[in-house]
């Protein structure tokens, strides 16, 4: 996996992004803020893909709706910042959210572990029917390897 | 019934009665039998039954052409259903060639195999022998063939036991078969009976002055001589002069016979020189043909030998002792000063040289005899150890011998060491008949040594007698000597072999290959290569497919069956399980209508069936591989690979964990807005 090069269309997203996060500074203040658990999955997530902090992200953020509820119930400024990030309840939200983020990333392996297994056994049981069809159609020849001479069933 | 059975009918109308035999009437060889015609009941009549082994004369020639009243000329030839073995119900039938003969008033002149006692005068020798003779050959004419037997106990008076003569018949056996040696032309008596050449008219005529003599004298001339001596005597002597130097025969007559026992062709009298001595005419008289006499003799086998002919002959009946005379300086040194001949050192070389170079050193020494008596008995015939024959006759002797193993490989080693090519190669000249036989050796020498179906010995006889009964121990009873009959006489043969008797021997691949106007070399390779029995079956049905399609025969259900038993295997060359009961299905319907060409194109390998087949199977066997591979990698561990499973738990928890951001963010704006 490469690395992903810096071009033009993260250039242009961020250029379109800097000034909106400027006029909404108050939500990207709160959600910058909210997202410090993101932050620090982000620093530990060696993956290339960031599946970690991805995963993390996504649980923290909707952790962080509560701020955000807040937030946009009070007039925009630097003081409901403050006010909304005093919230001990937007923190528990903020912070179980991650948690669970980290909890899923943590425990999917199991999941998609057992569900491969079931999944194997499945598609062993259906592969040995259709050879044992193939056999019964084609004799037991069809058995032996495609570069190998055919030999007439007696 | 029995006597239904015992009856036999040719060409709808000529009852041949197997169960009353007419002894008289025997031919040396063949077997006469009682006749009853259907469409003239008064008409007095008998057959013969010729020997199943050897091809019959009478179908070489058109003898419907012929209507001769001065010799036994057969009314009707053909091949009749005949009693083999066993009687009345378990009578088992074969089939052999036949000839209806009117049968003679008179009686035979002098009992078969007796000299004649009977002195005949001059005068009624001629009108009541010679006359009638001649017009019997005169009348053979159209038909191409010669006599060949022409001796006083095949004679029959045309009424009683006096009086004119008629020529008995020829055909049954082959040509100068039951003549003795004094008979016969100096050439043709030294072969073997089964090897005589069919000749020309001159040899019946040589015949005809021998036995004018005999019948003149009222006794055999040369009495109490063996072959070998007559033969001798006729070379040292001039056949006319052996035969008749002693005794007092007319002026007139002795001039008919040294015309006619000349021993040179060339100057040996025609039908038209008789005919005009009979009118009157008088010839000068020929010297007599005698070859150059040594300065000293040789002797060998007791005899002293003044001339090569002579010494030649006496080799060929004394083998071993020749091989010695080869080897003795003796030898040498007669044929180098004896003749004045200052190339004899040369040919002996020759010969010496071409005995080493022309096939195993075993056989040498009989190569270099046979050789050298090919050198020096001239005229003489082609000789290789206990076999003596003439060109032409080769291919007749080969249909006797070929269940003799011995002389059987007598005759393989005369082919291989090419000594019938060194005997034309010592003739100053060859006849035109002798022309006409030099291609089929030429064809038959490249298959002599090949093995393998179709090929061998075999395919020499078929290809040098043509003719000749398929000698297969599967149909030797049913004298098939056409293609046209070998299906129907197999299919007659199959129930009474054994079960898994295959339809195809040596002898019938070789047969269908010399009678079949093509070649016939890969289908044979097919057969001599198949390792397996769907292999042999298939190239059997192939030959018997291309034999069918020549001549078209549908009635043959035992060979259906026996090929249906045999093609078992050939349905497994089909993979697909649907597709092999389809084809089975097919070959059944097939073998019902007894169409094996339609059968084999079922498994032709370029057919729409097996290239189908073929494809799919390949097609299979890869899948099953993949398949297989699958398996493989799937017990490897290959779904449960940690690495994988960590990649795929990731990505999930990702994808999950961004979906439930997409609908937090998508509910609170909602919440929010409304």
């Amino acid at each position: 996996m490469g690395q992903t090069e810096f071009t033009l269309r993260p250039k242009l997203m961020l250029m379109l992004l800097i000034p909106l996060a400027l006029v909404f500074f108050p939500t990207t203040a709160v959600v910058t803020t909210g997202m410090i658990p993101t932050l620090v999955a982000l620093v530990i997530d060696g993956s290339p893909r960031r599946y970690l902090t991805i995963t993390v992200g996504g649980f923290n953020l909707v952790g962080c709706s509560y701020f955000l509820h807040l937030l946009w119930e009070m007039p925009q400024g630097l003081s409901s910042v403050m006010l909304v990030l005093g919230s001990s309840y937007g923190w528990l939200y903020a912070l179980l959210g991650a948690g669970c983020g980290w909890l899923l990333f943590l425990g999917m392996p199991p999941v998609i572990r057992s569900i491969a297994s079931a999944q194997a056994k499945i598609r062993l049981f259906r592969l040995n029917r259709e050879m044992e069809r193939m056999v019964e159609d084609w004799g037991p020849e069809v058995t032996s390897r495609a570069d190998a001479p055919t030999v007439a069933k007696k | 019934m029995a006597e239904e059975q015992d009856s036999i009918v040719l060409a709808d109308r000529y009852e041949i009665v197997a169960g009353e035999r007419l002894q008289h009437l025997d031919s040396p060889g063949a077997e006469a039998f009682a006749v009853h015609d259907r469409h003239e009941p008064a008409a007095d009549l008998f057959a013969l039954i010729p020997p199943v082994h050897l091809a019959c004369r009478a179908f070489a020639h058109p003898t419907h052409q012929v209507h001769s009243t001065n010799m036994l000329w057969p009314l009707k030839v053909g091949i009749i259903d005949w009693p083999v073995s066993g009687t009345g119900e378990d009578t088992i039938w074969g089939r052999r060639p036949a000839m209806v003969f009117q049968k003679p008033a008179g009686e035979r002149v002098a009992p078969i195999g007796k000299p004649v006692t009977t002195q005949f005068p001059e005068p009624l020798l001629l009108k009541n022998v010679l006359e009638p003779v001649l017009h019997a050959l005169r009348d053979m004419g159209p038909s191409g063939a010669t006599h060949r037997a022409i001796r006083p106990d095949n004679l029959f008076y045309q009424l009683g036991n006096s009086g004119a003569v008629i020529l008995g018949e020829c055909f049954s056996m082959p040509p100068g078969y039951g003549q003795s040696a004094m008979y016969e032309t100096i050439e043709n008596a030294g072969c073997l009976p089964m090897a005589r050449a069919s000749g020309t008219v001159a040899d019946d005529l040589y015949a005809l002055g021998a036995m004018l003599l005999t019948m003149y004298l009222g006794r055999n001339p040369m009495a109490g001589m063996t072959e070998e001596q007559i033969i001798l005597a006729k070379i040292n002597y001039s056949s006319f002069t052996a035969m008749a130097g002693r005794e007092k025969l007319p002026p007139s007559l002795a001039e008919l016979l040294r015309g006619l026992l000349n021993d040179k062709l060339s100057e040996r009298w025609t039908i038209r020189s008789v005919e005009g001595w009979l009118s009157g005419q008088h010839y000068s008289p020929a010297m007599p043909y005698l070859p150059q006499r040594a300065s000293r003799p040789i002797s060998f086998a007791g005899v002293e030998h003044v001339n090569k002919p002579s010494l030649g002959h006496a080799m060929s009946w004394h083998w071993q002792a020749a091989i010695q005379l080869v080897d003795a300086p003796d030898f040498d040194l007669w044929m180098r000063r004896s003749f004045n001949d200052d190339k004899a050192l040369d040919t002996l070389q020759r010969i010496r040289g071409a005995a080493q170079n022309s096939g195993p050193a075993s056989s040498m020494r009989d190569r270099l005899v046979a050789r050298t008596i090919a050198n020096l008995a001239q005229p003489g015939p082609i000789c290789y150890k206990d076999l003596r024959l003439s060109l032409n006759g080769i291919g007749t002797l080969l249909s006797h011998i070929i269940d003799q193993q011995d002389q059987l490989n007598q005759f393989g080693d005369l082919m291989r060491g090419r000594i019938h090519q060194a005997w034309i190669q010592e003739q100053p000249s060859l006849r035109p008949e002798q022309i006409q036989a030099l291609r089929p050796l030429d064809d038959a020498e490249k298959f002599v040594d090949r093995p393998g179906y179709g090929y061998g010995i075999e395919r020499v006889l078929y290809d040098l007698a043509p003719g000749t009964p398929c000698r297969s121990s599967l149909i030797s009873d049913f004298y098939v000597t056409d293609l046209r009959d070998l299906l129907p006489a197999l299919d007659a043969a199959m129930p009474a072999l054994e079960p898994g008797t295959k339809p195809m021997d040596r002898h019938i691949s070789a047969f269908i290959a010399a009678n079949l106007k093509r070649s016939l070399d890969r289908e044979l390779s097919q057969l001599n290569n198949a390792s397996t029995a769907a292999e042999t079956a298939l190239a059997i049905l192939h030959l018997l497919a291309i034999v069918q399609g020549v001549h078209p025969t549908t009635k043959l259900p035992n060979l259906a069956e026996v090929m249906r038993e045999m093609l078992q295997p050939s349905l497994a060359l089909f993979h697909l399980a649907s597709t092999r009961e389809r084809i089975s299905k097919q070959v059944d319907r097939h073998l019902n209508a007894c169409d094996f060409g339609a059968v084999l194109l079922l498994f032709d390998p370029e057919g729409a069936a097996r290239r189908g087949d073929e494809i799919g199977f390949a097609a299979a066997r890869n899948a099953y591989a993949h398949k297989a591979r699958e398996i493989a990698w799937i017990e490897n561990g290959g779904l449960t690979d940690p690495m994988r499973i960590r990649t795929i738990a990731n990505r999930t928890a990702a994808v999950g964990s961004a979906l439930m951001a997409s609908a937090g963010i998508a509910v609170l704006t909602l919440v929010t807005l409304l």
